[in-house]
Formats: C-alpha cells, structure tokens, sequence
C-alpha cells in the first residue's frame, strides 16, 4: 500500500514537470514561427567613417544637455501597435507604426526637422528648389528635379548607397503587380540614375516631388528576392542608424547598432549612433504602458493621449521622468454636407444658407471643447494649415468668436432668408471616440443655447467611415485629417474640397461645388482654380498667397470649422536617455533616435 | 465507445461548420470594409481596386464563403524538397522526432486501452496520460513538420494566417496552461479543504474572497497585479520579481541555452518573471470557481450515505476523505474544468492586451480592429474546434471517473 | 449471568441546530446479549438511528454530540476509546448496515474493492487472502458467480443484491454485533423477507448479536428475541416480542400495532394509526411525553415523566397508567 502511494505520486510529478517543460519550450520552438532574424549579409566591416557633416545637422538642444554622451546601452520604447508587415510596400505597410520602427533602418531624400518640423535632405546634399537649380521647370512644361546623393551614404553592410538604389526603388514601386501607392511616381516621364546622382522628369510643374523617394530599397541585397514576401518579418540593410536585428512576434523588434552608419554628432564630432540596441515593445493596453513605464520596464513612451493618461505620466516627472504635450498632426474639424445625402440624416437641413453656417461657427465655444476634452493642454485651431505649415497659416477662422448674441443674429438672418421658424442641425460622428462623444454632449447645449433643433446621430466608426462619408450621408459631421509637412502637404489639403473632384474619383466627400452641390457659386469656382494653380506651379512665391488665399474662402464660407489638432504625448525617463526630443510628426518620438544616449552609463 | 466519439466528432464538425456560416455573416453584414482605413487617403483609389480584386471583396458573399470553406480545409503545396519523405532521409533527428512521437502516442494510446489493470488510481492517470500525451506530441510533430492548411494571407498585411495562429497559439497554450493549473492546483484544494472545515473561520474568509474575485472584472485583477506585485512591490523591496509586460526580456536568448537546446536556468526563471501575472489573472476567476464548485461538490460528497458506510466500516477518516470522497467529489469538476477551456481562452484575449503576451487574443483584436476576416474566422475556428474537443475529452474523462456512465 | 454484549446507560446526545436544542436520544440505557437479536422500533425521528449512530460513534461534532452516558462492549467503554480504537471497532467488533442499498455503496469502486479494503482493515491478511475471504462472504450471501461479481459496480445490482453485498461487508470481519439500521425498508416485499431470512439464518450461524432497527413490527414480528419501543428520544417500552405484540402496557405501542399491516385480517377493517404528530424534540411537552397523543393521559401525566419501571406483566414500561389499563381487552387501536 505505501509503495503503491510512493510510485503514484512519483508518476504524478512527473507527468507535472513534463508538462511545465512543454509548456515553458513550446513557446520557443525552432521551426522560425517567432523569431525573425536578420538574413546574415556578406560581411563587409569596412568603416569607412564619413567626414563629418555639421552644416546639415541641426542644433543640438536636448532634452538633457549633458556633453558626456557615451556609447552603448540599450533603450526601450513602447508603441500600442505592432507592425503587420515590416515592408512598408506591400498592404499593411502603410501603417504608422511600419514608418516609426522604420525611423531606425529607412532614409531617403528627405527627413522632418524635429525641432523645426520642416523638411530636411536626408541621403541627399540638399533638397533642390528652383531657387538652387535643383528644379527647373522646362519650355515645354514639364519639370525636372536633381538630386546629388551624399558620398558618405552607404548601406549597413557597406555598400556604398547609389543611384542604382533609388532607380531599383523606382521600379518597384512602379511595379503594376504590387499594391503601392504610384501617385506622383506615375507622372514622372523620364528618369536618369547616376553612380551619386539622378534626375527625373514630371509631366508638369508641382511642389508633390517633395514627398517622393522617401524610402531607398538596396537594389544589391533585394534584388532577386521574393520582393512581396521576403521581406515582411525581416528588413533589408540599413541606411539608419540601427539595424534590424530580431522580430518577436507579439512581443518586440530588436534593433542594434549600426557600425556604418555615415552620421556623425553634430557638437563631438563622435559617429552615431549612441547606443547599442533599441528595444521597441508592442503593449495593446495603455493601462500597461503606464504602468511598465513607471515600472521602468519601457524608458520612452508614446501613448495615446488622454487627459487621465497625462495626469498619471505627470506623476511621475518627481521621479525623473519628463512628459512633452504637443500638438500633434492630426485635427479635428466640423463641417457641413453640401450634397443631396444631408437630407437622409436632415430633412429640414439649411446647409445652403451662409448665414446659418456662421450662426454655426459662432455657436461653437471652441475654449470650453479644448477644455474638457484636452485638459485645456493646447489652443484651438483658427487654421487648416496649421497643423501641417503653422508658418504658412493665417488663422483664417479667428473671425469667429463665441457669442451667442452673434451666432442668433445670424440664425436670425438665415430663418428670414429661407422663410423657415426653426432651424435644424443633425450631427453625425464615430460614437466610439469618447472625445467626440464627449463633443456631441457639449454641442447639445451649445444649440439649445441660440435655439437651434438640434440632435445627434452618431455611429460606428465603421459605418460612418464607410458608407457614411462616401455616399455623404450626414448634415453636420466631425472627423480629423492627417497634416503633412512641407508645400506638399498644404496642397494635398486643397484636394480634399476641390469642387471638380467629388467621389468615387476624388475626395470631396463634403460636396462643396461639385455638380450634385446646393452650393455652387463664384468662391467654390475661384477655389477650384486655386487648387489647379497650386499643382501647377513650385514657386514659393506663388504657392503661399494662394494657400493662404483658398484658407480665407473656406473660412468666409464656412465650409469647415476647424476645431483642435489632436495631442501628442511623449513621456522619457530622463535619468536614463538623453538626446531625446519629442516629435509631433508621424516620423515620431524616434525620428533623431540615433542621438540617443544612456545617461546612467 | 468509439463509435459514441465518431458520432461526437461529426456533430462537432456540423457545429463548427454552422459556426463559420454565422461569423462569416456577422462579419460581412456588420458594416464597414478592410480597405476603408485606405480610404483616407486620395492617392489610395488604384491600390483599393487592386486590393478589392486580389482578396475576392467585389464577389457576393457566398462566393466568397465558398472560397474561404475550400481554402480553409486545403493542405497547402509543401515544396518537395520540405516534405516529409525527403526531409527523414536528410535531416534524420528533426522528422524522426516527430514520428517517434506520433508512434508514442498512438502506441500508448493503444496499448492503455487493451492493458488490463485493475487499480482505480490507474484508471484516472491513464485518462490524463493519454490527453497530456497528445499534447506534447502534437507540439512536438508540429514544430518538426511542415504542415498547413490554406487559412488565408492576413489582410492587415502580417503574412499566412496559418502561420500566425500557429506561432500565437504556444504562446497562449504556455499562459493557459499554466493558468489552468495553477487554479486547479489551488482552487481544488481550497475548495475540499473548506468543506472539510465547513463554517470555520478559513471557509468564510475562503468564501468571501472567493466572491470578490469572482465578481472583479478580469482587466481590472490584471492592472492591480501590474500595480501591486510589478510596481509596489519592486519600490518597497527593491527587488524586480515580476515584468508588467511581455512574455521574455528582450535579451532573453543571451541568458544563454540549457542543455538538448532547452530553456536554462536563467530562461526558465525569466519566462517565470513574466508567466506569472498574466497567468494568475487569468486563473483568478477559475481558481474561485473551481473553489466554490469544488466545495459544494465536496460537501454533497461528504454528507452521502456511502461516506457513511466508509466510516462506519472503520476506515480512518483521511482515508475516507481521501478514497472515497475525493474521488466522488471530482467527477463534477472535470466538465466544469473541460468547459473552462473556452473561458480562459476569452480571458486570454484580455490579458494578452494588458500583459503585452504574444498569443492569439492580440492577434484577435488586432484582428477585428483592421476587419482582417482571415485571421478572425481562423481564430473562431481554432477556439471553436478546441471547445468541441474538449467537450469530447470531458465526455470521455467523466466516463473513466464514473463508472456509471456508459456511451453507446 | 454473564455480561452483557452491549451495555448502553443513559445515553443522551443532542443536536444543536439554529432553533435550539435538539435532544434526539435523551436517556436511553438497554442490554444486548451475545447473540441475542434485539429491535428496536419506534416512528421516524424518534431516535432509534441516532442511538445507533451513537454506539458507532458516527456523530459528527459540532452539530451533534454524545453529552453523557456510557457504551460498554466487550466491557469496554466506546466513549472512551481513541478514535484509532473506536476504528477498530467499527466494521470489526461491529458492523454496521444502512437503510438504502443504493446510496450506501460508493458507486465508483468495485464491489470488491470495498468488500477487500474493509477485511484488509480489520483482518491481517494478505491482498489474495483477503479477496478469497470477500468471496466466501459473497458466497454466504447467496450472491452468485461471486468471483465475477466482485469486478463489478454497484450500479450492476439491484437493490436487494446490494443489501446483500452490504450484509456480506458487515459479517465479512465475524462482528460480535450488527446494527441494521431500517435493512429493508426501500426494497419489495419479496426481497425484503429473503433479507431478513438471511440475515437469520447467518447470525445464527455465527452467533452474531444484531440490533435491528425498524418503524415496521412486522419486520421484527419473526425476527428478534426481544424489541425495545422507542418514542420522542427514550425507550417507552422493552420486552419479548411475545409480550409486546399481545400484552403492550404503553399506550404508545398500542397505537403502534394498530397501525400495523396485518395480512391476516380483513381488508375491510380500518386501518388505524396514533393520531397527532411526535412531539418537538427541542421543547419537549411536560410530562409524559406520549401524553399529548394519548387517548388515555390524565393529570398525572401532564405533570410528571414517567419512567421505565418494571410492569407487572413482565416488560418494562414508561407510562403512569400501564398497572391499571387493560389495554389487551381493548380492541387494539380503538379509540374509547
């Protein structure tokens, strides 16, 4: 009986610790299923370190000005999204989060200032402008651009960065099998690609160049490869300061240093980068990237901001810890449906009528909604253009002011002009953003205030970016766009309201002047013609008074009323990393990552 | 028996198949479009209609499900050189693992069911060693063959969903597992021992606590866990026990290998470092159930006639507790415990999000946000076809344990 | 005359449930010779279980405990023994069978299982020995093809079969006494007299001493040498059966067999029962207890509890009134 008990519970441990094992190996399984490493390239150790290039580097101001920066060490960032795809080419490579990890291993043409937000040459000596010759707009209409790639570019195993790159770049993303985005590239007419430089031509003159080759592919270690699926859970060599070292899938990307990297610092003259491996960690919940942070477990973060989020990032700035509120590139913006869909949500929707619409900009306390919704960290917007080119912005819609003395004259005006006794407003946004739910709450007494009928319908976010805002079926919306940097980025702006581009062909889902429009008069004409002047021409001189002359249409007209550029938050533990500034542009927190170093080394 | 099993794997089948019918529908009726996060974007109008094209999104749904049905249940084109025959006379060690264990198991599997024994205890083992069995050596073959079914390339852009759910799925096993023993192995013996000091001071305080945990939503037992035992715990006592997040440090290869390319020592502790909050978050919610169960169980138990007739035959009363009401006591808690399964995989989901754990709850919710159908029905499927199987082996166990039950 | 085999003195034991005291066996002192064959019979919750329950020591603390009294066996002192003693006791020197057959196996052992593990306990025999004496026991039960049997599980037999296992269980260890408590009562007719037919005949065999327990007189009618009537915690009656059945002197027992099916008689004739409910156990009726039902109570027995006193019929008796009540010429359960 005893030795039968003994044997039992022998049998019984060991089917336990069997199982423990199992369950402790299976996660590590050799069959590749995890772990993605980098494919071993042909070792070139060659450093040939560059000739340092201070003119182009910018100022150094860092969040710690400590001079000793020291090698080594390893810094750990948390995103609440992971990438699908590392290759940002192929479906899914368009996600944010594909272009911040990318911050370690991609260059190209033209990197974002973090300090000035404007564009910067990356590979390139300089961005060309008409002014340095770099453009040249020809007799025949057509524009051709000239790049002159840098000597010390060269690629993480050595090779020399060529013009052979950017044609191989060329023609992928020409390539007719693949989903890329071909805009612009698909108006370039001739191309010419040197050992150092290359040359295309555009069809016409247009300031879009700037946003194109913003990612080089090695044409030698792509080349031959399964371009569609070789290279999603592994990156090619890299012409940053890091290199793609391992992919936990689910957990983190590991990135090390990269001992070819052609930068140098700008104050020490020292190579780049810093540190020996950054660590970017996938935590879905932000609860937890709170807490890891403080924790210490992650030493940058970039959550999503939220006012309670910010508070609790806050508490710990005592420790050693600093948080960086900005606005971000994001913004929000109310508008009004100018195409027979408003009917659906509206009936009685007076859309048409000027008078109303700016009885609705005046009935907005813009204050009250930065207020409760942002913590009151940032201004409201005034501006379309701010978020993107603040240099260019006039704050077009600072004419609006709250009153509610104002806003009922004019709903005054506008019941006389369309014979009507009351007036109707019905809004439509995604219900599963709490911000704007929170902004329908403040709207309803907002109307009852100037005696509008006023009601909110929101939706899904799913229904409301779908159906919704292709088909135009609301009257009074609330939704954000993404501001780019640079000339191209204000431009692109005017296509969302071109009157001549209505879906499915463009992306004037408002309606504004298009054929099936309640409202096409001389300003939805004359802003038409701005829209094709400003993609016809790359002279400054011309763009910015036309931009700014568009803005001013749109907010004598009331087409939209711009609300806030959504936060960005930033928190770094300051104690440990140093180099680090925060950057509200979609290049990220990461964007000088090889600046970057440990203080507590 | 068997028969009864075949007859249980077909309605299984029939139930998975209705399943997928459902999702399906529920997902293409609910609104919205996998492209529509493209849609943003004005330059996106060709590559939209290239992707519309490449994934089937234009056909009607039916068709679509049809293609998805046939895809799902086709072995995808190993190439020749990978597969099984060539690869056994290459390799050798990697693909003779996987059939030594297939032959293991089956050869057990067989043999326990023609050996004769008699012990009670036996009978219980073998049920357990037969499941444990299969599991070890289905991990073993699937690490070691190449092996899959046309579940689909993701449409958030992250490669064959097969390879996904399959990379995932260790993940999740090693936090579920160890989720679930660790509320057997505590919510059990909570449970028998407060029903053996039925209304003392320990059974109060086991059952108050037990409610509290049950009635404390899953999201908020893991921010606490991340608070106290992470966070506090490491500024009081200066000592990192535990990580907030992630299922291995980032220079966990490093810490070096064990022997036979096991963890090491120092792996083994890391993967514990990191195992054990998510886990116990997950197996709070059990352990209570199976605390409360397990006392209710126990004590119906411990008032029958037949525990009667055992003391009154003189046996001494651990022996009574032990052999005659543990036995008896159990056989509930194996179909709550079967049952479970599903439960802790939905807890899972959660406390994949919060913990930061690679399995296949974060691949479900990123899943959903970005409507990447592939991987949403192969993760229903997958959850689906174990719920089903594991109603089976619950069937089976609780008629090795009961020799009541018969299945014909 | 020699000691007695069992010797119970005033044996109380009391419930303490959330209405209050429960004084389920309050007083109880009786004998039981060696191979004597004793009933004890008095309606549900009278205490008749309890009292076999406290001779096992089967009262489990906190909610019910022996208070006072004294259980010799074998001129030991059962309260007294260490619960390592008190083990071997049970199911060795006594066994013990149950009301319902079905319940009382544990379902998920084999029938010889549990027939080896109690020999293995109170026997110092080997494995193979001890399934050869639980084979023998089966035998002597009537049981057939007992080898195969004895794979198998209870639910593998019907009612009567498992009574049978049961009584085989209890004599497999040769007790000096075997309580039964209520043996027949969820089975047939049939399978009830072939039960206590063998029940009979092996404790005459061995000479075992029984207790049976029972709210029926017809089961103890052929079976005990004496009976002993037990009512709302005390014994109001104890005599031969010979004396019970023909000369009851407690009102009690009178009622009793009034109520008794008896297939002799005619079908037409009422069949009569003690009318009310026993008495609460917690504040028991003053005087005697019986008084409240009793057709024949007077002021005496509304002010004083009678006691257990020898009558002068022979039996003893607990009722103020037996020496001048006629109770055989009253035809039995009529109401006067």
């Amino acid at each position: 009986m005893n030795r039968l008990w003994r044997s039992r519970k022998v049998l019984w441990f060991a089917a336990l610790l069997a199982f423990a094992l199992v369950a402790a190996a299976c996660g590590d399984s050799d069959d590749g299923g995890d772990t993605t490493a980098a494919p071993t390239t042909a070792a070139a150790e060659e450093t040939t370190t560059a000739a340092p290039e201070t003119t182009e580097a910018p100022p150094e101001t860092t969040t710690t000005a400590d001079p000793g920066k020291q090698y080594g060490g390893e810094v750990v960032v948390a995103d609440d999204q992971e990438p699908p795809t590392l290759n940002w080419a192929v479906p899914g490579g368009d996600n944010a989060i594909v272009n911040r990890v990318g911050q370690a291993y991609w260059a190209g043409v033209q990197e974002i200032d973090g300090f000035t937000l404007e564009l910067i040459p990356e590979l390139v000596t300089e961005l060309p402008t008409v002014d340095n010759g770099g453009v040249t707009v020809n007799d025949d209409g057509t524009m051709t651009v000239n790049y002159q790639i840098r000597d010390e570019a060269m690629w993480s195993d050595g090779t020399t960065i060529s013009g052979d790159d950017f044609e191989f770049t060329y023609n992928i993303i020409m390539d007719p099998d693949l989903a890329t985005n071909k805009a612009i590239y698909e108006d370039i007419t001739s191309t010419e690609f040197g050992p150092k430089t290359f040359t295309y031509t555009l069809a016409q003159p247009t300031v879009q160049y700037d946003l194109i080759f913003g990612t080089i592919i090695p044409k030698h270690a792509v080349e031959g490869t399964d371009f569609e699926t070789d290279w999603n859970e592994t990156m090619w060599p890299s012409a940053g300061p890091f290199v793609f070292d391992s992919w936990q899938k689910g957990e983190f990307i590991k990135l090390v240093r990269n001992d070819n990297y052609w930068k140098t610092d700008a104050e020490t003259g020292q190579q780049l980068p810093f540190l020996d491996s950054v660590v970017i960690r996938f935590i879905p919940e932000t609860e937890s990237i709170i807490n890891a942070f403080k924790a210490r477990e992650v030493d940058v973060v970039q959550p999503p901001p939220s006012t309670e989020l910010i508070e609790a990032l806050q508490a710990v700035e005592p420790e050693g810890a600093i948080v960086e509120v900005l606005s971000g590139p994001v913004w929000e913006h109310l508008n009004f449906q100018f195409g027979p869909g408003r009917l659906e949500k509206n009936p009685n929707s007076t859309n048409e009528n000027l008078n109303y619409r700016k009885g609705v900009a005046h009935t907005i306390n813009k204050d009250l909604i930065v207020d409760e919704i942002l913590a009151g960290q940032v201004e409201p917007l005034t501006s379309f253009l701010e978020p993107g080119n603040p240099q260019i912005s006039t704050g077009a819609w600072s004419q609006y002011d709250y009153n509610v003395e104002t806003a009922k004259e004019y709903f005054e005006a506008a019941k006389a002009e369309l014979g009507v006794d009351t007036l109707y407003t019905v809004f439509s946004t995604t219900s599963n953003n709490d911000a704007r739910v929170k902004l329908s709450e403040l709207f309803v007494n907002m109307f009852g205030d100037v005696g509008v009928e006023y009601e909110n319908q929101l939706e899904d976010s799913q229904l409301f970016f779908g159906e919704t805002l292709d088909n135009g079926l609301w009257d009074f919306g609330e939704w954000a766009w993404l501001g780019t940097p640079g000339f191209s980025g204000g431009i692109s702006l005017f296509d969302l309201f071109d009157p001549e581009l209505p879906p499915p062909d463009g992306q004037n889902v408002y309606r504004w002047g298009s054929p099936d429009s309640i409202v096409i008069d001389e300003h939805t004409a004359r802003f038409a013609e701005i829209r094709d002047e400003l993609n016809a021409s790359v002279d400054a001189e011309i763009l910015i008074p036309l931009m700014q002359e568009g803005e001013q249409i749109m907010a004598d007209q009331v087409v939209i009323i711009p609300l806030y550029a959504r936060l960005v938050v930033a928190a770094v533990w300051a104690d440990e990393v140093g180099g680090y500034k925060h950057n509200p542009s979609q290049a990220s927190d990461l964007w000088n990552m090889e600046e970057w170093y440990r203080v507590d080394l | 028996m068997f028969a009864y099993i075949i007859r249980r794997l077909v309605y299984g089948v029939v139930t998975l198949f209705a399943l997928s019918l459902v999702v399906f529908l529920l997902i293409q009726f609910s609104g919205g479009s996998p492209l529509d996060r493209l849609k943003l974007n004005p330059r996106m109008q060709p590559v939209i209609a290239q992707l519309t094209e490449l994934w089937g999104l234009d056909k009607p749904w039916y068709e679509q499900y049809f293609i998805w049905l046939r895809n799902f249940v086709t072995p995808v084109d190993v190439p020749a050189q990978e597969g099984l025959i060539v690869v056994l006379g290459k390799l050798g060690i990697r693909s003779w693992v996987a059939i030594a264990a297939a032959v293991a198991a089956v050869g057990y599997t067989v043999a326990l069911f023609f050996v004769k024994v008699k012990a009670n205890w036996w009978r219980t083992f073998r049920a357990f060693s037969i499941i444990l069995t299969w599991l070890i050596a289905f991990w073993i073959i699937k690490s070691r063959i190449v092996f899959a079914l046309n579940w689909g390339i993701s449409f958030r852009g992250d490669g064959p969903v097969w390879d996904n759910i399959f990379g995932a799925a260790g993940n999740t096993f090693r936090l579920g597992a160890t989720a679930l023993l660790l509320a057997l192995i505590v919510g059990i013996p909570l449970g028998i021992y407060q029903a053996i000091k039925q209304y003392s001071f320990f059974d109060q305080l086991g059952t108050m606590l037990s409610f509290i945990t049950f009635s404390t939503p899953i999201f908020i037992i893991g921010v606490m866990l991340q608070l106290i035992l992470a966070l506090y715990m490491e500024r009081w006592t200066g000592v990192k026990l535990f990580y907030v997040v992630g299922m291995t440090s980032s220079g966990y290869e490093e810490l070096g290998r064990g022997l036979f390319g096991l963890p090491s020592l120092a792996q083994l502790g890391d993967v514990i470092q990191h195992l054990t909050l998510p886990a116990i978050s997950i197996a709070a919610i059990s352990m209570a159930g199976y605390s409360r169960f397990q006392r209710a169980s126990m004590l119906e138990v411990m008032h029958s006639d037949y525990l009667r007739t055992a003391k009154a035959k003189g046996l001494p009363r651990r022996t009574v507790v032990v052999k005659h009401a543990l036995r008896n006591a159990l056989i509930p808690i194996v179909t709550l415990v079967s049952l479970d399964v599903a439960f802790i995989i939905g807890g899972a989901i959660i406390t994949e999000s919060i913990f930061g754990w690679p399995g296949v709850g974060r691949l479900y919710i990123g899943a959903i946000q970005s409507i990447d159908y592939p991987t949403i029905m192969a993760v229903v499927m997958a959850i689906g076809a174990g719920v089903v199987v594991m109603n089976i082996v619950a069937d089976i166990l609780y008629g090795v344990l009961d020799p009541r039950v018969r299945y014909d | 005359m020699a000691d007695p085999l069992l010797n119970v003195e005033d044996l109380r034991t009391y419930f303490s449930t959330e209405e209050g005291v429960v004084k389920a066996v309050d007083g109880v002192s009786f004998k039981v010779d060696a191979g004597e064959r004793r009933g004890v019979v008095g309606e549900s919750g009278c205490g008749k279980s309890v009292t076999a329950m406290s001779i096992m020591r089967l009262i489990e603390p906190p909610a019910g405990e022996i208070v006072t009294g004294k259980v010799e066996f074998d001129g030991r002192d059962l309260l007294k023994l260490t619960e390592a003693d008190m083990q071997q006791v049970r199911g060795g020197d006594i066994a013990m069978i149950f009301q319902d057959p079905m319940t009382a196996l544990n379902p998920v052992y084999t029938i010889g299982d549990q027939l080896i593990e109690t020999i293995l306990l109170h026997q110092d025999v080997s494995k193979s020995e001890a399934r050869d004496i639980a084979i023998t026991a089966l035998d002597d039960v009537q049981i057939p093809h007992a080898g195969k049997v004895m794979e198998d599980y209870p639910h593998q037999f019907s009612g009567g079969m498992r009574q049978r296992v049961m009584i085989a269980m209890g004599l497999s260890c040769e007790p000096k006494l075997l309580i039964a408590d209520e043996p027949t009562t969820a089975l047939d007719v049939t399978t009830q007299a072939q039960i206590m037919n063998l029940m009979l005949e092996l404790a005459e065999q061995r000479n075992t001493a029984v207790l049976l327990i029972t709210h029926d007189l017809g089961v103890v009618a052929g079976f005990c040498d004496s009976i002993q009537v037990m009512y709302a915690g005390s014994i109001v009656e104890r005599g031969t059966g010979d004396e019970i059945f023909h000369n009851p002197q407690h009102p009690y027992t009178w009622g009793l067999l009034g109520s008794m099916t008896r297939l002799d008689e005619s079908q037409q004739e009422r069949l009569n029962s003690v009318r009310g409910a026993p008495p609460s156990l917690i504040n028991p009726p003053t005087g005697c207890r019986f008084g409240p039902r009793c057709d024949f109570a007077q002021d005496i027995c509304r002010e004083a509890l009678p006691i257990l006193h020898q009558s002068q019929e022979g039996q003893k008796v607990a009722c103020h009134r037996s020496d001048e009540l006629d109770l055989k010429s009253i035809a039995i359960g009529a109401t006067s």
